[in-house]
C-alpha cells in the first residue's frame, strides 16, 4: 500500500514538473522514483510468507476490498520493471509534441497505479475502479499522436471499446451482487462454493468473465486489438502489450482462480476460447506484412497459452503464469526497444526494414533474435521455460489443450523467423539505426533478462516459494 | 401490485440491452457515447434496487463511484471525439477503418 | 404371457423414470438459466419490436416546409454544425468532473458524527488531491478566456 501511495505522489510530481519547465529533471526523477517503489514492492513482497493469497482476510485489511499479498507483490514488481524499461525507451522525439512529455509519464504513472489496483483487489468495487484508473489514462495515451489520423483512430476504437466493456463488466458485476448479496471475493467464494449458486450469479459471472475476456485480448473478444496496438504510438503499444495485459490476466487469475476454479461447467468453454485465441493468433499473424501487427497477433496468442494455467488452479499453477507473463513481459519489451528504432528511422515497420540489420547493428539484431526466439520457445531462453512449466502443469487438466498450444509453438515459430532471417540473411538497404544511450541498456537490460529467466530459472521461483 | 425486486432486474436489463443494441447499430461515435451511458445507468439503477433490496449500502456506495467514473469517462471520450473530429471532420465511426489488417 | 408383459413393461417404466429423474435433474440446471434467457429474449425482442412499430406506425409525410430543422419559431440562419470555441468545451468538461466529485461528500456528510476525525482526515486528503487537480488546471491556463 505504501508503494501505491508514493506511487501516486510519483505520478502527481512529474505532472507538476512539467509547470516548472525543467525538462531535464523529468526522466531521472520518473526512473529513480520507479526504482524507489520497486525496491518498496520487493522489501514487502519478501516479507510475505507462504500462500500466494491472503486466505483469511480481517477486517482490517482496507475492509476486505485490497490485499497486498505476495500474487500482487510480484505483479506489482512486474508491472513497475517494464513500466520503467519502457520510461527508459522514452527517446526525443518520440512524441508530436515535446511540450507534452510530463504529462505522458504521468498518465503512465497514473494507469500503472490502476494495474496496481487491480492485482490486489479481492473486492468487485476495487477490480472496477482498478481497472478504470488503468484504462482511462490508457485511452488519452493511445492518442497521443495527436497529428497523427492512425493514433487518433486507434484512441477511438479502444475508447469506444473499453466503454462498452465497463457497460458490460457492471451489469455483471450488479447481477453477481444480485444473485449472492455480496461484492468480496470472500463473500463471492463462501456463496459459490457452500450454496445453490443461482442463474443470476452465473449470468453476471459469465458478463464479467467476457469483459476481461475483452481487455485481455480473447478471442473471439480481441479483434479491436491488432488495430489499437498498430495505431497506438509503439512506446504506448509496448506499454499496453506488457503492463495492460499483465494486470488484466492476474486479476482475472485471482477471481477466475478463486471463484469457480472448482466448477468444471465453467472450464470448458474457456477451453475453447483459449485454443481458439492460439489458433486465431497464430495464425494471422503468419500473414502479416508489418512487425507492430505481428507482435499484435502474438501477443494475442500468448494470452491464449497463459489461459492453459487457468485451468488446473494450484501453487504451480499460479507460478506458471507469473514466469510466463515474466518472460513474455521481457521478450516483448525488447522486441519494441528495437522497433522503435526502426520505426523512427525507416517510418515504417515492414520487415523490409529489418533487412540486414546483424550488419548493422548487431546489438539490436542479436536482442531481437534472442527476444523473437524467447517468444517462440527455443530452449535456453525464458520462453522455453515458461512454456515447459506452464505446459508441463496443465499437462493434468487438458492434454489435447497443451498439444494444441505445442502445435501453435511450432506454427509462430515460422512467422517469428521471417524477421529473423531478413536480419542475418538480407543485405542492408540503408544507413545503420543510431540507437541512444538508454535505449541500449534497456536492450542490455533485457538479453540479461532472457538469459537470466532462462538459464536460472530458480531466482524467480524461489521467490514465488 | 406492490414491485418486487424482479421488476427492477427486468426494466434494468431492457435498458441495458437499448444501450448495447445502440452501440452495435449506431454509427455516430457521440450517440454511441450516449448509449454507453444508457448501459452505465442501466447497471445504477439495478445496484441501488439490489442495495435497497438487501438492506446493505454498499451497492448505493457503488453507484456513486460508477457515476464518477462514468464523468471521468465522458471526459476523456469527448475529447477524444473532439480530436478525431478537427482530423476527419466527422464522427461516423464508419470512417474510421484505415487500420486493417 | 399377460405376466411376462407387465413384467416387460415394468422394466420399462422403472428404466423411464430413472431417465426421467436423470433428466429432470439436468433440467433443473439449466432451468436456472431460463430466467436469463427468456429476459434477455424480451428484452431484444421488445428493442427489435420498437424498431419494427415505428418503421411502420410513423406517418410520412414529406415536403419542403416538413423539412424544415424548426417548423415554426424565427427562421433559420445558416449551419448549425459551425466551429465552437475549444476554451468552451474544456470549461465545461472540467465543471462536469469538479462537479460530479461532489458526490463523495454526500456519504461523510450522512456519516459526519459517526466517522470522527478518522473520516475527516480522509475527506482533507480527497480534498487535497482535488485542489491539486484544480492547481494544475489553473496553472496549465486551461481556464484563461483571453489567450
Amino acid at each position: 500500500m505504501k508503494a501505491l501511495i508514493a506511487l501516486t505522489i510519483l505520478a502527481v510530481l512529474a505532472l507538476f514538473v512539467g509547470l516548472l519547465k525543467s525538462r531535464k529533471l523529468l526522466l531521472p526523477l520518473v526512473l529513480l522514483g520507479l526504482a524507489g517503489v520497486l525496491a518498496l514492492v520487493m522489501q514487502y513482497g519478501c516479507q510475505c510468507e507462504g500462500t500466494f493469497f491472503h486466505q483469511y482476510l480481517d477486517e482490517s485489511t482496507y475492509r476486505n476490498m485490497f490485499s497486498f499479498d505476495k500474487f500482487a507483490a510480484v505483479f506489482a514488481g512486474m508491472m513497475l520493471v517494464a513500466t520503467l524499461l519502457i520510461s527508459m525507451l522514452a527517446t526525443d522525439g518520440f512524441i508530436y509534441n515535446e511540450s507534452h512529455r510530463p504529462e505522458l509519464f504521468a498518465l503512465m504513472l497514473f494507469s500503472l497505479c490502476g494495474g496496481i489496483v487491480m492485482v490486489g483487489s479481492t473486492h468487485l468495487v476495487m477490480l472496477f475502479l482498478g481497472i478504470e484508473i488503468l484504462s482511462i489514462p490508457a485511452y488519452v495515451l493511445a492518442g497521443s499522436n495527436q497529428r497523427d489520423s492512425q493514433s487518433n483512430e486507434a484512441a477511438l476504437k479502444y475508447f469506444l471499446m473499453g466503454a462498452f466493456t465497463t457497460g458490460i463488466l457492471l451489469f455483471g458485476i450488479a447481477l453477481m451482487y444480485g444473485g449472492s448479496g455480496s461484492m468480496s471475493l470472500d463473500g463471492l467464494m463462501t456463496y459459490s462454493r457452500h450454496s445453490e449458486v443461482s442463474g443470476m450469479f452465473k449470468a453476471g459471472m459469465l458478463m464479467v468473465l467476457i469483459a476481461m475476456c475483452f481487455k485481455i485480448g480473447i478471442a473471439p473478444f480481441h479483434f479491436w486489438g491488432p488495430d489499437v496496438y498498430e495505431g497506438t504510438p509503439s512506446i504506448i503499444t509496448s506499454y499496453m502489450a506488457t503492463v495492460v495485459k499483465t494486470a488484466a490476466i492476474a486479476a482475472t487469475f485471482r477471481f477466475f482462480a478463486q471463484i469457480i476454479g472448482h466448477d468444471a461447467a465453467w472450464m470448458i468453454s474457456l477451453v475453447w476460447m483459449a485454443a481458439l485465441t492460439m489458433f486465431i493468433g497464430n495464425l494471422t499473424a503468419t500473414v502479416q506484412s508489418g512487425f507492430k501487427r505481428m507482435l499484435a497477433y502474438s501477443s494475442i496468442a500468448h494470452a491464449g497459452y497463459v489461459l492453459i494455467a487457468f485451468f488446473t488452479p494450484s501453487l504451480q499453477a499460479t507460478q506458471s503464469v507469473v514466469f510466463y507473463l515474466a518472460a513474455y513481459t521481457v521478450a516483448t519489451i525488447a522486441c519494441f526497444a528495437v522497433l522503435i528504432g526502426v520505426q523512427q528511422q525507416r517510418k515504417n515497420d515492414l520487415f523490409e526494414s529489418f533487412n540486414g540489420l546483424a550488419k548493422t547493428n548487431p546489438l539490436a539484431a542479436f536482442t531481437l533474435t534472442l527476444a523473437l526466439l524467447s517468444l517462440a520457445g527455443i530452449p535456453p531462453l525464458a520462453g522455453f521455460f515458461a512454456k515447459y512449466y506452464l505446459f508441463s502443469n496443465g499437462w493434468a487438466g487438458y492434454p489435447w489443450l497443451i498439444l494444441v498450444a505445442i502445435i501453435n509453438s511450432a506454427i509462430s515459430i515460422y512467422y517469428y523467423f521471417r524477421t529473423i532471417i531478413a536480419m542475418w540473411f538480407h543485405e542492408p538497404t540503408d544507413e545503420p539505426l543510431s540507437f541512444s544511450m538508454l535505449q541500449k541498456v534497456v536492450l542490455l537490460l533485457t538479453l540479461a533478462g532472457l538469459f537470466t529467466l532462462g538459464l536460472m530459472p530458480g531466482l524467480l521461483l524461489d521467490f514465488l516459494g | 401490485m406492490p414491485i418486487s425486486i424482479d421488476h427492477y432486474v427486468y426494466l434494468s436489463t431492457v435498458l441495458f440491452c437499448i444501450g448495447v443494441m445502440g452501440v452495435l447499430l449506431r454509427r455516430n461515435a457521440i450517440v454511441l457515447l450516449m448509449c454507453v451511458e444508457l448501459m452505465l445507468n442501466a447497471v445504477n439503477l439495478l445496484m441501488a434496487a439490489f442495495s435497497t433490496h438487501f438492506n446493505d449500502p454498499s451497492g448505493q456506495v457503488f453507484v456513486f463511484f460508477i457515476m464518477v467514473v462514468a464523468a471521468a469517462e465522458v471526459a476523456v471520450g469527448l475529447a477524444i471525439l473532439v480530436m478525431v473530429y478537427r482530423h476527419a471532420k466527422s464522427v461516423d465511426i464508419g470512417l474510421f477503418n484505415k487500420l486493417k489488417g | 404371457m399377460c405376466f411376462f408383459m407387465r413384467n416387460k413393461f415394468a422394466n420399462y417404466h422403472f428404466r423411464s423414470t430413472v431417465a426421467r429423474v436423470t433428466f429432470a435433474a439436468r433440467f433443473m440446471e439449466t432451468q436456472d438459466y431460463l430466467p436469463i434467457v427468456l429476459q434477455s429474449m424480451v428484452a431484444v425482442g421488445f428493442v427489435g419490436l420498437v424498431l419494427v412499430v415505428t418503421h411502420f406506425l410513423g406517418p410520412r409525410r414529406k415536403g419542403a416546409v416538413k423539412d424544415e430543422n424548426f417548423e415554426c419559431g424565427i427562421e433559420i440562419q445558416g449551419n448549425a454544425r459551425v466551429q465552437f470555441s475549444v476554451k468552451y468545451f474544456l470549461t465545461a468538461i472540467l465543471f462536469v468532473l469538479f462537479d460530479v466529485e461532489v458526490i463523495f461528500f454526500y456519504p461523510y456528510a450522512v456519516n459526519f458524527k459517526e466517522l470522527g476525525s478518522e473520516g475527516f482526515i480522509a475527506v482533507v486528503m480527497f480534498v487535497t488531491f482535488f485542489l491539486i487537480g484544480f492547481f494544475y488546471v489553473l496553472k496549465k491556463g486551461a481556464l484563461e478566456w483571453e489567450r
